[in-house]
């Protein structure tokens, strides 16, 4: 008898994976029942025959071209608030005097909402692919800029002060103290982000866009289309899991060390 | 570098700290004067909380004195530098580089090590000979978290020394390790000890560690903490190999001597006031 239930132990990989695809299948089990015994309309909760009937038709126009525009306009907001963000956390989590001057007002704007800037981002940059990465990039930036100040925070300072003792420099000490000990909850944070831009998708598409994941799920509404709006859901949800998956395995390879 | 001689002079030491919401200075160290010719492995012993660790930080230049100054060959010491290499009693190895990257890391800093001169090779050489010398071969692949505590150890001694540190400072090195493990790293550090001749100044609270390892033993009084007394080494019997044969009357008496003056020194009024509200509060 395997002991499946006790704290933080591991069990073994095939139990893992099949309470992992139980976790899928159950749900999707008890949505067909639920549909089978018809107590909601189809037009609240269509069947997943009628989902997957609209995925093959979706497929059969621009599913694909829907799909790679959404990616790119997420990949390029999560990317541009990477290689901005990061930097400005590691000094922010740092130096107090980058701390004092620009963690209040990260703070500040990080509780407002993206889809509040909606309309300032038509104004000043208009209704192009920009507009839609801009809601991406204010989405996740100002978490970015928390959260890797917060593991630069956690550094314990006694490698800090290893690290001078052995004569390295205050740029050396940032280089391969700071950041390199960072470097897997940096990853880590990226890795967060990267599925909290997917969840801005549908709000950045909502400016102006006529193409798109979200901008299909938005036109689907409109023609009161559950089953497409599900399908849409779906592919964003696998989308945001591949994403996820891909990263965790890249954090293994990269980080090995920090694995016991 | 070579010599290595530490002249501490007239230092003071104080730290603001809260107590009951107010902010108070606490003086932690009077007016210490030490002069530590090259070479000399000093002990560092006294009560908990006397300053000993404030002490060797002040050395290190991880701290700054209120009063009074330290230099090293006559350099005042103003901040950290790779002069005075440091181990700690917790491991500060890195975690994400390998035993062996970790050793190397503060030449690496300032050589190249893709480059093909004699700097190199020499930094290399001293690298291989120090995992030799610690025991380490078979570990300077690993991970820090792979090892064990005493080979964790073993390992910042040996970084500490790869850039040929004029002072050695060591802050309990041992105090997390099991006695046999303390034991074995008695041997390797008194071989070390004759054959680098560095200048140590290590902190313990175990007084046979000091004796077995010291040529001088240093007893800091508490509240504040001040010299109190300094003994050395010279008269006791040794073996052929100069370690300090400890099953000898000579040998207890020093130590019983030693420990006579940590327990004088330990404000016993200190002490008494605390048992006082000890017992209060369990009445
Ligand atoms: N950064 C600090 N801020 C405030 N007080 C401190 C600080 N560092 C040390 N102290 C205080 O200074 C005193 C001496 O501390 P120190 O760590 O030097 O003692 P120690 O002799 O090394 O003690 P131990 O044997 O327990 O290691 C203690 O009372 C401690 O509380
Ligand atoms: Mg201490």
């Amino acid at each position: 008898m395997i002991a499946l239930t006790n704290i933080r132990d591991s069990i073994p990989r095939w139990v893992y994976i099949s309470f992992s695809i139980a976790g899928f299948i159950i749900p999707l089990a008890v949505w067909q029942i639920i549909c089978s015994m018809h107590i909601f309309s189809a037009l609240f909760l269509p069947s997943p025959e009628r989902v997957f009937k609209s995925f093959e038709r979706w497929t059969a126009s621009n599913l694909w071209e829907d799909t790679y525009i959404s990616a790119y306009r997420v990949v390029s907001g999560f990317l541009l608030a990477a290689v901005i963000g990061v930097p400005i956390g590691i000094y922010i989590g740092t130096f107090k005097m980058v701390e004092a001057m620009l963690q209040p007002i990260n703070d500040f704007i990080r509780y407002m909402p993206a889809s509040a800037f909606i309309p300032l981002v038509l104004l000043w940059i208009g209704i192009g692919e920009s507009a839609k990465i801009s809601i991406i990039f204010i989405g996740v930036f100002f978490q970015i800029v928390v959260m890797v100040a917060d593991a630069v925070r956690n550094i314990p300072q006694k490698y800090i002060e290893a690290a001078y003792t052995m004569g390295a420099k205050k740029g050396e000490v940032l280089n391969h103290v700071i950041f390199k000990g960072a470097a897997p909850d940096i990853f880590n944070i990226l890795r967060v982000n990267m599925g909290w831009a997917w969840t801005y998708l549908v709000i950045a598409e909502m400016v102006a866009a006529d193409r798109g994941l979200g901008f299909a799920i938005l036109q689907a509404q409109r023609f009161m289309d559950t089953p497409k709006i599900f399908v849409g859901i779906i592919i964003i949800g696998i989308l945001g899991l591949l994403f996820d998956l891909s990263f965790r395995i890249m954090h293994r390879i990269f980080f090995v060390w920090s694995y016991k | 570098m070579s010599a290595g001689a530490v002249d501490i002079s007239h230092i003071f030491k104080s730290f603001r700290i809260k107590e009951r919401k107010k902010l108070v200075i606490r003086p932690v160290l009077e007016d210490i004067n030490l002069s530590i010719r090259p070479g000399e492995k000093i002990m560092i012993v006294g009560a908990s909380g006397c300053g000993k660790s404030t002490l060797l930080r002040l050395v290190a230049g991880l701290e700054q004195a209120a009063a009074g100054s330290i230099s090293i060959d006559g350099d005042v010491v103003n901040g950290p530098g790779a002069d005075r290499g440091v181990v700690f009693q917790q491991s500060t190895l890195f975690p994400w580089m390998t035993v062996w990257d970790n050793i190397i890391f503060s030449r690496r800093l300032r050589i190249s090590l893709n480059s093909r001169d004699e700097q190199v090779s020499r930094a290399v050489y001293r690298s291989n000979a120090l995992v030799t010398l610690m025991g380490l071969e078979r570990s300077v692949e690993l991970y820090p978290d792979q090892l064990s505590g005493g080979m964790q150890q073993r390992a910042n001694i040996a970084r500490a020394l790869v850039s040929s540190p004029k002072v050695l400072l060591m802050d309990e090195p041992f105090g997390a390790l099991d006695a046999q493990t303390r034991e074995t790293m008695h041997k390797v550090v008194s071989h070390l000890f004759n054959v680098e001749k560095t200048t140590v100044m290590f902190v313990t609270h175990d007084v046979e560690e000091a004796i077995v390892l010291g040529d001088k033993i240093v007893v800091l009084s508490a509240n504040p903490g001040r010299v109190d007394s300094v003994f050395t080494t010279e008269l006791l019997k040794r073996d052929e190999d100069g370690i300090v044969i400890k099953n000898d009357p000579v040998f207890f008496d020093f130590k019983e001597q030693i420990l006579s003056r940590i327990r004088e020194t330990t404000t016993l009024r200190a002490t008494g006031d605390l048992l006082q509200r000890v017992a209060k509060t369990l009445v």
